[in-house]
């Protein structure tokens, strides 16, 4: 993984210095809270219901054994014990002070972290595949890209007050593990005529009021023209974008009004004004970075007989392999999802002696590396088949082994009101009756891969609307509603589920999903997955079951 | 008019605050001064605001709560959960 | 209002020069003076005999490119900010120095924040125009609060990747 040298670690170290000096103004009183509040916010600080929240970044979402080790040490010192992973494959911590700010964020850059540009209207974490690097249907590694774009982005003096934040996705597979067409800009790697890799550019996707899918910008993007091609967007956007409502202001909007033509022809305009500048992508450094990336030392192992033994003669292990395990390109070695869902849990919570045993286990089992995934879930990239049988009793023993990767128990769920300042209702404790409710069900009919995501309003960080079943919810009359849309998917057969009908009381949610499945159960052909059930016979059924013929 | 309290959030830790009678800040709603007239709230909001401007407290607002057998309780359910905490136990 | 001034490359409290003057108000005779862009697009002519230095204030909205062929008429451009959420002139600044190669003054005016004043000095601001009450040795300890810059700007701050890659320089015999 990537390791700062002395420039990266100077910056993140002035910027922590920078904001020690802002909250100091804060505190004195030399900066009003109007004042302030853009400030904290360009550094992840938000403030929440019932304290300030800080969000960390974790660049495309890979974390050293002592980067989550720092972060454990942090939960306990300065929060309650634990921290919340983001579909953003970022950690956030509930329970902050803001006179503690300042030492965290030293704390952070010690391990090489920082909270910047994790929050305000700039440029997000750039979010990647979770199996970069080890999934065998991938073209390049696009990590050191995601950290080509992370340094480009960093401080951008350009682009740091911009219409609206920004998000950037890259993948460097064809199969899209990281919702590509819901972001600002999505990056797909490929090859190009000359051989040479390269990106497919994706621009205007994103969820919130008005969900939209990206259209295709370009469709071959060398890579050493990657940063002036950003820089050009950005540049397009930052002028022409709306800044007079918020709720029209993020890249989408520019782009359906404009038309993408219109929109390409200001891109490519602008793009050969400065192709050929110093952003043009200098081979020596591209090498540098892609150098950090290179895969650990694998032993070659043949695949492990003791791995199908233990399968055979182990039921729950068995059961744990076909959920959680993702093939690895390299033979005898296996990636494993950490699953943060038990049943009846808190999505992508982790208590702070959980990172430090899971740390434990990345540098005896995964080369000291662990992954944040945007389904809120925790990898460890590059474990021989041969010690699976080992770090799964070891992760059960954590309450980290749940069976469920992509199954209806491993629910996306925002923090929603019972932390969120701008919730309109709760989607945790939503979440933790519905997995307690389809478990069962789940263990009984074999229910697949079905996922379901929870936001609790419509600013949707839990990306309601590409679960296979989305639930919004809403505030009606003085109580919670909840909205649910059918027939969503994040993958690279993207689409936006449908609302089926009017919502449900936070009473009636649970028994809705279930007659949901139930109906979906009567109807399923071979084992279909629901989404593809869905796609097949449409909601009527569905909605005939919920609402009766009405 | 319904009956208001006055809240905001302390700024040194973001904990929730109510305002009491004597202008002082609780982290519990009980202690709040319940406002049962439109001058009287706008009064303490006044004060409450100049409070904010100097810098302890940040996000000042009035709340509508009910008075129940148990106390005060607020008749939105964010601020219900402003009050109580989270409605879910953490890890 | 205090003007800190960047020009040579060390930041100072300077005085100013110049009158920004409102629509319809008469020129100064005897100083520089700045006029709006809607001015300059509908009576130039009246400002032509003028032999003193002219200056130009764009609002936030308005685009310097309508006005591309007069800027070597302009000594300074003035562009607002009219608050934290508007950064369209990080663009305009920059566009000015690298692609229209204007050399004269470029100051930020309106909300202009301390925070702010390192990443417009590298998108080619060289004077601010900081809003009253604010406290001016404050703004000029913010000049190169961070010294590591990780993308070419208008300043002539070597990037990350170019202190990376940068050839070490042969010493000359003496
Ligand atoms: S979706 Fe709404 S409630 Fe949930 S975290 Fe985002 S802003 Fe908060």
């Amino acid at each position: 993984m990537y390791a700062y040298d002395g420039l990266d670690e100077t910056l993140v170290r002035e910027r922590a210095t920078q904001f020690r000096g802002q909250v100091a103004r804060r505190i004195s009183g030399e900066l009003s809270e109007d004042d302030f509040k853009p400030l904290r916010l360009r550094n992840g600080l938000y403030l929440q219901l019932h304290a300030y929240m800080l969000r960390v970044a974790i660049p495309y979402g890979v974390l050293g054994s002592d980067q989550l080790r720092a972060l454990a040490r942090i939960a306990r010192r300065y929060d309650r014990g634990y921290g919340h992973f983001t579909t953003r494959q970022n950690i956030q911590f509930n329970w902050i002070r803001l006179a503690d700010t300042p030492d965290i964020l030293d704390e952070l850059a010690a391990a090489e972290m920082h909270a910047i540009q994790t929050s305000g209207n700039c440029i997000r974490n750039t979010t990647t595949d979770q199996f970069a690097g080890v999934a065998a249907d991938e073209i390049e590694d696009p990590r050191p890209w995601a950290e080509i774009i992370r340094q480009w982005s960093t401080l951008h003096p350009e682009f740091s007050f911009l219409p609206r934040k920004f998000k950037i996705a890259i993948s460097g597979s064809p199969s899209d593990r990281t919702a590509i067409a819901v972001h600002d800009i999505g990056l797909s790697m490929l090859h190009g005529p000359g051989g040479e890799t390269g990106f497919k550019v994706w621009v205007g996707g994103g969820l919130g009021r008005t969900p939209m899918l990206a259209e295709a910008l370009r469709d071959f993007l060398p890579g050493a023209d990657l940063l002036s091609y950003l820089e050009a967007i950005l540049r397009v956007f930052n002028i022409e974008g709306r800044r007079d409502n918020l709720y029209k202001s993020r890249i989408k909007i520019l782009v359906s009004t404009l038309g993408i033509d219109r929109f390409r022809d200001l891109v490519e305009a602008e793009w050969a004004q400065i192709r050929d500048s110093a952003l043009r992508l200098d081979e020596a450094e591209v090498s540098r970075i892609r150098a950090r990336f290179s895969p650990p030392a694998y032993e070659a192992t043949a695949e492990s007989g003791q791995f199908a033994g233990r399968r055979l003669e182990d039921a729950a292990f068995a059961r744990w392999s076909a959920a959680n395990l993702f093939p690895h390109k390299q033979p005898g070695y296996a990636a494993v999802t950490v699953s943060l869902k038990p049943v009846g849990g808190i999505p992508g919570d982790m208590a702070a002696d959980q990172m430090d045993a899971l740390a434990g286990l990345a540098d005896e089992y995964s080369h000291g590396e662990i992954r944040v995934t945007h389904r809120q879930n925790l990898i460890l990239a590059h474990v021989r088949q041969d010690s699976l049988y080992d770090l799964w009793r070891a992760l059960d023993s954590l309450g980290l082994a749940t069976p469920n990767l992509m199954r209806v128990t491993d629910i996306i769920a925002c923090p929603g009101l019972d932390f969120c300042g701008l919730a309109t209702a709760r989607s945790i404790p939503v979440a933790q009756r519905l997995s307690e409710r389809l478990a069962e069900i789940d263990e009984r009919h074999d229910l697949g891969e079905l996922t379901i995501n929870i936001s609790g309003c419509i600013n949707s960080c839990a990306h309601h609307h590409v679960g296979h079943i989305g639930i919004l919810g809403l505030e009606k009359a003085g109580a919670e509603s909840y909205q649910v849309t059918l027939g969503g998917s994040s993958a690279e057969d993207a689409s936006l589920g449908k609302i089926i009908g009017r919502g449900f009381g936070a009473d009636e949610i649970v028994t809705a999903i279930e007659t949901i499945i139930v109906t979906w159960l009567e109807l399923r052909q071979d084992g279909e997955r629901f989404l593809d059930s869905l796609r097949r016979i449409g909601p009527a059924p569905f909605r005939e079951a919920l609402y009766g013929r009405e | 008019m319904a009956h208001l309290v006055i809240t905001g959030n302390r700024l040194r830790d973001g904990a929730v605050v109510w305002r009491g009678a004597a202008g002082d800040w609780s982290r519990d709603i009980a202690d709040a001064s319940i406002h049962a007239t439109e001058g009287q709230l706008a009064a303490s909001l006044d004060t409450a605001r100049l409070e904010e401007a100097s810098g302890r407290i940040i996000g000042v607002y009035e709340v509508e709560v009910e008075t129940r057998d148990h106390g005060v309780v607020p008749a939105r359910l964010r601020e219900r959960v402003r009050a109580d905490g989270p409605t879910v136990s953490v890890v | 209002m205090t003007l800190i001034d960047y020009g040579n490359g060390s930041p100072a409290i300077a005085g100013d020069a110049w009158t920004h003057v409102a629509d319809g108000a008469v020129l100064p005779p005897d100083r520089p003076a700045t006029i709006s862009l809607e001015r300059w697009k509908a009576g130039r002519d009246g400002l032509t005999g003028r032999n003193l230095p002219l200056g130009i204030r764009l609002e936030s909205h308005e685009r310097i490119e309508e006005i591309l062929p007069d800027l070597p008429r302009f000594a300074l451009i003035a562009l607002d900010f009219p608050n934290l959420n508007d950064g369209r002139h990080f663009t305009t600044a920059r566009l000015l120095r690298e692609r229209y190669g204007f050399r004269g003054q470029l100051r930020a005016t309106g909300q202009v924040l301390r925070d702010q004043i390192d990443l417009m000095k590298r998108c080619g601001f060289d004077a601010f125009e900081l809003p009253a009450g604010k406290d001016a040795a404050s703004a000029i300890a913010a000049f190169g609060e961070i010294s590591v810059a990780y993308q070419p700007a208008a300043d002539a701050h070597p990037t990350a990747a170019q202190l990376r890659h940068r050839q070490p320089v042969q010493a000359m015999a003496s």
